[in-house]
């Protein structure tokens, strides 16, 4: 065969245009969505899906106003001619912090300024802001400065500042040493495509983030014996390390969220600064303090919210408050101590919402770096990983979780966030290693790595969002599981120590010497099982979106 | 012909190189002493059947063979003069992509569905050029108008799922080019695009390269492609290659038993034959090679050699016969897939070297004239061909026929 008569062969081109225009002319125009977008929007238009996500939102609008829905505090008083507000006068930090993240959120949807991930990235930064600034050292009502615990002589501020100061001292040590070290090893070490500033800045961001998640655990784990065991000046150190994590982990964010979310950060910090500095609420307030007041005639005019009864107002000054049926004083009765359970129940889904969200969150993120490097690494590393895991798994959640819990004296909510996520995450891993096994020999990452882009990008960009699916769909019904976990611990006496959670409510309608106490019984089972059921409803949907391939109908 | 050009430095050179795999079975060997060079701003190209080791070879320059179970049993692969295989994995990195970009058979499944192929190209564009990112956008929409999408600024942000795969194939041309590599490695471009977007495609390559002057290693197993835009052919069978020479060369004198069958197999118009010829069996499996010359099962010149020589077999051969070379006589019998077939004792027992068996023609069997006397040189062809310069000015050349390309299918009816 000569070589004309196979080019003629294949030459078709000689009758066409090389180019042919693209699109066609009046091709309808698809507007571009992000897979997570879409997802979003077929999990919106599922009706069973929204009718979970209803009383979610109605859980995280109690979440957010608790203290505007049942509080002793009026929220206006008029004494001796001078109107006051105690209720804002005694805001907590955390409350602070959950309406600033509320209103950020709510200019975001509004304006929409950042695209989609951006923005629930951005939530979720501010969020992170309010675990260290709840314990941020408070001005008490006569104005002395003073942390929770520091015992007489301890400037709190000054030690924060100290901390601070230390931190960034370590840093520039570290720093300079990174810097030192790496000159040494530029001749061993290839740095041909980067230049040596670009990859010393590589480097002390990769070190920092690692430093700062492991920071972060250890913070939560010592928080649970800061107030005893451990140096009131030392916790404060602690706090001057999280004011610097604040200030750096905008810095991991890719440069157009970073200027944002650098700002918002510093503006938020600023902000709550001056509101945290000057107020101080106080550990156990008298709450008889205002009825005493209302009963002498002192109280000129008063504005109540719509339920006057903190959740730890125990009702001291009415004896006959204990065990109060469901009536129109108390809308869902009272408990064994005499609190009000309505208001109770309201400020209990702070604790069901951040349960769910952040020992889901703790989970998913330990789930994602141990499956992700096995699923990638595979070998070895795989096999070992596997053992491990099972070895884990062969322990069922609810004893490890009452083991560990047994041994703690001062269970805290952060301590049990901690616990939970820590003991969550094997189902996830699992899920992500076998998704990687398949995404590492599929065409577009063999693609990443033959146009050389470097292994975190094709670990975190290239196969972690496409490999995320499931991991979603888990993480719905894994936040609905957590909460029924906190409450089995709760319902055992293993819960929280100092706070009323759900099923530790639950727990006192069995409480001895009482027989069976049906309001208290009804109305925390009722939250429990309402909200497990919406999780699942929406993780359903969430499903659907995600994997068309397993939806029932159409 | 021209010779080769000595003042030319070759940009690839892959130096007896040998792949193994270890499964549960043993020790595979996919790639054998498999020797090429390109030359810049040449056009390779590799043919053979599926299974031959020529994606292997391929992955094998980018080092992308999965290590375990596979490795590298011997041989070099030179760029511009540095081993590839002596790098270490970063100094990999900033060869891939940059110094040799490759593009994938499949453009369905070559692009990330969660970016926007924007984003895609942006990256890597971002990572070898050392640009700011709104700069790497402006080259990234340079890129798609140099493939031909028109409207390439809103094909920015348009999502791999809204184009079809000719356009998916451009934009993975765009995003191989965007960093002007000096080779491109194509693992059959065309193949799962039909057959106008194929030429569109195969024409953007040429035009592209004339432009940039990069080098080609076209991987195929398509002779119309081959003859449409190689310099230099390499046909490989069963992990070696059997046939080196320049396109013009191995289409008009083709050498090996092989390469003879591949172009009897190509369906022509003018042709009353009901039905095409093939090579008989299968391509083998590397597990279980044949002895001797890997061929000699399914060559048909062994064959009436055998038939034509006086006397008769002995015992059948199994496949893979492990006696020594002067053991055998010179016609046995062997048993192929239930066939039984004569052939020359020689190619059971002997497997043939790549030899010089004319003058820049290469050739690996022991029954082309010539072949007891051809000198062992390295297989290196510089030869550029004029054709690229005719096709590039029109009408100057005698007008091609025009055909309308029909499938085999339809020939055969």
């Amino acid at each position: 065969m000569s070589i004309e008569a196979a080019q003629a062969f294949s030459n078709p081109e000689a009758m066409l245009t090389a180019t042919e225009p693209y699109p066609p002319k009046n091709a309808p125009t698809v507007a571009s969505r992000s897979l997570l977008r879409q997802a979003v929007l077929d999990t919106w238009s599922s009706r069973l899906a929204r009718t979970g996500l209803a009383w979610l939102a109605l859980l995280v609008f109690f979440a957010i106003f608790a203290p505007f829905l049942a509080n002793t505090h009026p929220l206006a008083m008029k004494v001796a001619g001078r109107w006051s507000s105690p209720l804002l006068h005694n805001l907590t930090p955390a409350d602070v912090m959950l309406l600033i993240d509320m209103v950020v959120a709510l200019v975001l949807v509004a304006t929409r300024p950042l695209s989609f991930v951006q923005s629930v990235g951005l939530v979720l930064w501010f969020t992170a802001l309010a675990i260290p600034l709840t314990y941020w050292p408070q001005l008490d009502t006569s104005g002395r400065f003073s942390g929770v615990t520091a015992p007489p002589g301890v400037n709190t501020l000054g030690s924060v500042i100290q901390g601070f100061l230390v931190f960034s001292l370590i840093l520039a040590v570290a720093a300079a040493a990174g810097f030192a070290g790496w000159k040494l090893l530029q001749p061993i070490v290839d740095g041909a495509h980067l230049s040596s500033l670009k990859r010393v800045w590589l480097v002390a961001r990769a070190l920092v983030l690692v430093g700062l998640i492991i920071w972060g655990l250890v913070r939560l784990l010592l928080h649970g014996y800061h107030s005893g065991r451990l140096h009131a000046q030392w916790t404060d150190i602690v706090m001057g390390f999280d004011w610097w994590g604040i200030v750096l982990l905008p810095l991991l964010i890719r440069p157009p969220q970073r200027v944002a979310a650098g700002g918002g950060g510093a503006a938020v910090a600023l902000v709550a600064l001056l509101i945290f500095c000057p107020v101080r609420p106080p550990e156990n307030f008298d709450y008889t303090h205002y009825r005493g007041l209302a009963a002498q005639g002192k109280v000129e005019s008063v504005i109540y919210v719509p339920i006057p009864y903190s959740p730890r107002d125990r009702l001291r000054d009415q004896p006959d408050a204990r065990l109060t049926p469901p009536g129109r004083q108390h809308w869902l009765g009272t408990d064994t101590n005499g609190s009000d359970l309505a208001s109770e129940l309201i400020h209990a889904s702070r604790i069901a919402l951040s349960i769910g969200f952040v020992a889901t969150g703790i989970s998913v993120v330990i789930g994602i770096i141990v499956g992700g490097f096995m699923g990638y690494y595979a070998g070895l590393l795989d096999l070992l990983g596997m053992r491990f895991m099972e070895i884990f798994e062969a322990v069922p959640r609810l004893f490890l979780l009452i083991t560990i819990t047994a041994f703690v004296e001062k269970r805290d909510i952060y301590l049990l966030l901690v616990v939970f996520g820590l003991t969550g995450w094997t189902g996830y891993a699992r899920f992500l290693r076998a998704e990687f096994f398949t995404l590492r020999k599929l065409d577009y990452v063999q693609a990443a790595i033959a146009a050389g882009l470097p292994r975190r990008s094709i670990l975190f960009k290239h196969m972690l969002p496409n490999g995320l699916t499931p991991i979603l769909v888990s993480t719905t019904f894994g936040v609905a599981s957590a909460i029924l976990y906190e409450s089995a611990l709760s319902f055992l006496g293993l819960g929280l120590v100092d706070e009323a959670s759900w099923g530790s409510l639950l727990n006192q309608a069995r409480a001895a010497g009482t027989g069976f106490i049906p309001w208290i019984a009804t109305f925390p089972g009722l939250m429990i099982f309402l909200t497990v059921f919406s999780y699942n409803l929406v993780g359903e949907a969430v499903r659907d979106a995600l994997d068309p391939k397993l939806r029932k109908r159409d | 012909m021209p010779e080769p050009q000595p003042n030319k430095s070759p940009l690839l050179e892959i130096q007896g190189l040998n792949i193994g795999f270890e499964t549960n079975r043993g020790l595979v060997r996919p790639v054998r002493d498999v020797s090429l060079t390109i030359f810049p701003g040449q056009t390779v190209a590799v043919v053979g059947e599926s299974g031959c080791g020529k994606s292997v070879t391929a992955l094998s320059i980018l080092r992308l063979i999965p290590q375990p179970p596979g490795k590298v049993l011997g041989g070099r692969i030179l760029l511009e003069g540095r081993d590839l295989l002596g790098l270490s994995e970063s100094q990999m990195r900033s060869v891939r992509g940059k110094d040799i970009a490759m593009i994938f058979q499949e453009p369905m499944t070559s692009l990330n569905p969660v970016y926007t192929i924007g984003d895609q190209i942006v990256e890597a564009v971002t990572l070898h050029q050392g640009v700011g990112t709104r700069q790497a956008y402006a080259i990234a929409e340079e890129a798609l108008r140099e493939v031909g999408i028109s409207d390439a600024r809103r094909r920015l942000h348009e999502y791999p799922h809204q184009m079809s795969g000719g356009m998916r194939q451009r934009v993975m041309i765009a995003m191989a080019l965007s960093c002007r590599p000096k080779l491109l490695i194509a693992d059959e471009p065309t193949t799962a695009l039909d057959v106008t977007i194929q030429a569109q495609i195969l024409e953007l390559l040429r035009k592209l390269q004339r432009e940039t002057g990069m080098a080609i290693m076209l991987i195929t197993h398509d002779l119309g492609v081959v003859a449409e835009n190689a310099d230099v052919v390499a046909v490989m069978y069963a992990s070696r290659v059997v046939e080196f020479a320049t396109v013009e060369e191995l289409f008009d004198k083709p050498q090996h038993p092989y390469t003879e069958g591949l172009f009897k197999s190509i369906p022509r118009l003018n042709d009353t034959r009901t039905r095409l010829d093939a090579i008989p069996g299968m391509v083998p499996n590397p597990a279980r090679f044949p002895s001797g010359c890997k061929f000699h099962p399914r060559c048909h010149r062994t064959r009436a050699l055998a038939a034509s020589q006086p006397g008769a077999a002995s015992a059948p051969v199994p496949l893979n016969y492990q006696g020594g070379g002067a053991a055998l006589p010179p016609v046995v019998e062997i048993v192929s897939e239930g066939d039984r077939a004569k052939v020359m004792g020689v190619c059971v027992s002997a497997e043939p070297a790549l030899l010089e068996v004319q003058p820049m023609h290469w050739g690996s069997c022991h029954f082309i004239d010539g072949f007891d006397k051809a000198p062992d040189t390295q297989p290196v062809s510089a030869h550029r061909r004029e054709v690229t310069a005719m096709v590039i000015d029109g009408g100057v050349q005698q007008p091609m026929p025009v055909v309308v390309p029909v499938s085999a299918g339809e020939v055969t009816r």
